[in-house]
């Protein structure tokens, strides 16, 4: 067995509300190796989000532990979990808040300019977004762009420096179901050719079937954790 | 559709009368799913014919005979078998309707394996459709994957909503005859 990309260790996350405290995630046990693409679904408020954060680096456990790449995310001052993240990591959202004053090309090499010089990210961002298809939109402002080319980009953005995980939350969420198609394609083809290790957090179990594996998730519990066979397309109809 | 598998699915629960079974599967299946009852009896009739239930004669008073049915063990193995089994995708309303009634600790589990079925179909026809560039090919496998997705999504609600579905009473319908006959079988 290969070292995981990932491993979460008991990990509960508790908020306070009121004079209360909130159990979002109880106790959390995953293991998710290199190059799996592993979908977490379940109903709104599951802790689909919550857990995308936590493994993100962008939220801290109340209990357990979180290991990414081998490195215990807790151990990281908040600086170094900053550049770790910006090294490995790379996140879509639902919305990608790109920034508006700038192009599409400059909206993915934006966020990685502390780690690199301004010129190689503009190139290596012009290549990606080539690649995904917007070669002739790079100097389009976000308000010229379609709700998937905006989401696009967003992706783009996310593998900029080719992270070795790509965390995607409701990735499709604002898209219609043609779009939504084209992105589960595009991440399934940039998933196999760059063996990354995906995990999407989704509500929809269509978008989530395009995973190897569909973790759900309900009242913040893991309530299966099943692997998706690999079958024959269709039994074709007989026209007769 | 799977009539035979589906009335020893229902027979796993416990012995019944061919009306019963009949009135079990128009109650929790219809309008969407028609039983013939003259199809019933025939098929019934084949169960038996193939050692797959056994029959025994109940004298009523004033009425005829009334033959209560239950499971041999072949017929047992058939009930387990395809309450167990994803496959076929197609009666998977029929199957989770039995398994709710027949087999309630079958039920999220079954829902959880035809989801499964549903999402490695779902993955093949996407990657197919991908490689598809001819005719109407593409357009035609699209109609097989919004289904899958109809289907997944539905299966979804099913496995978020199992506790409150298997607490839902069982559908009786009952004809006046069968009320007079039916204490004899209590």
């Amino acid at each position: 067995m290969p070292e995981p990309a990932i491993e979460i260790q008991g990990v509960g996350r508790e908020y306070p509300s009121g004079a209360e405290r909130v159990s979002a995630l109880r106790d959390v046990d995953l293991i998710i190796y290199p190059g799996e693409a592993v979908a977490i679904t379940g109903p709104s408020g599951s802790g689909k989000t919550t857990l995308l954060n936590l493994v993100a680096g962008l939220d801290h456990g109340s209990s357990g532990q979180v290991i990414v790449l081998g490195q215990k995310l807790n151990e990281l001052s908040e600086r170094r979990l900053t550049a770790f993240r910006a090294k490995h990591i790379g996140l879509v959202f639902q919305d990608p808040h790109l920034l508006p004053g700038l192009s599409a090309v400059e909206n993915v090499a934006v966020a990685r300019l502390p780690w690199g010089k301004r010129s190689q990210l503009m190139s290596e961002a012009r290549k990606l977004l080539v690649a995904l298809g917007l070669g002739e939109r790079l100097h389009h402002p976000p308000s010229r762009l379609s709700a998937g080319e905006r989401q696009r980009v967003g992706l783009a953005r996310a593998l900029l420096g080719q992270p070795q995980i790509l965390l995607a939350d409701e990735p499709t969420g604002n898209l219609d179901s043609r779009t939504t198609e084209g992105l589960i394609a595009l991440l399934t083809e940039l998933r196999e050719e760059m063996q990354i290790t995906l995990v999407i957090a989704t509500h929809d179990p269509a978008v989530a079937a395009m995973a190897q594996r569909i973790v759900r998730l309900s009242g913040g519990r893991i309530d299966s954790d099943r692997s998706v066979p690999v079958l024959r397309p269709v039994e074709a109809q007989k026209l007769d | 559709m799977a009539l035979q598998e589906a009335l020893a699915g229902l027979l796993s629960a416990g012995p019944a009368h061919g009306y019963q079974l009949f009135a079990t599967l128009e109650s929790e299946l219809g309008p969407a799913w028609e039983t013939r009852q003259s199809h019933l009896y025939l098929t019934l009739a084949r169960m038996e014919r193939d050692g797959l239930v056994s029959g025994r004669r109940i004298r009523q008073r004033a009425l005829p005979d009334r033959q209560v049915l239950e499971l041999t063990p072949k017929g047992r193995t058939l009930a387990e078998q395809w309450l167990r089994s994803a496959e076929p995708l197609p009666e998977m309303v029929v199957k989770l309707a039995i398994a709710r009634i027949a087999r309630p600790e079958l039920f999220e589990d079954l829902a959880a394996a035809i989801s499964d079925e549903m999402a490695g179909r779902l993955k093949s026809l996407r990657q197919l459709s991908g490689s598809l560039r001819v005719g109407f090919q593409q357009q035609a496998v699209g109609l097989e994957i919004a289904r899958r997705q109809a289907e997944i999504r539905w299966l979804s609600s099913i496995r978020d909503d199992a506790a409150a579905i298997l607490a839902q009473p069982v559908g009786h319908k009952r004809s006046r005859r069968d009320d007079l006959r039916s204490e004899r079988f209590a």
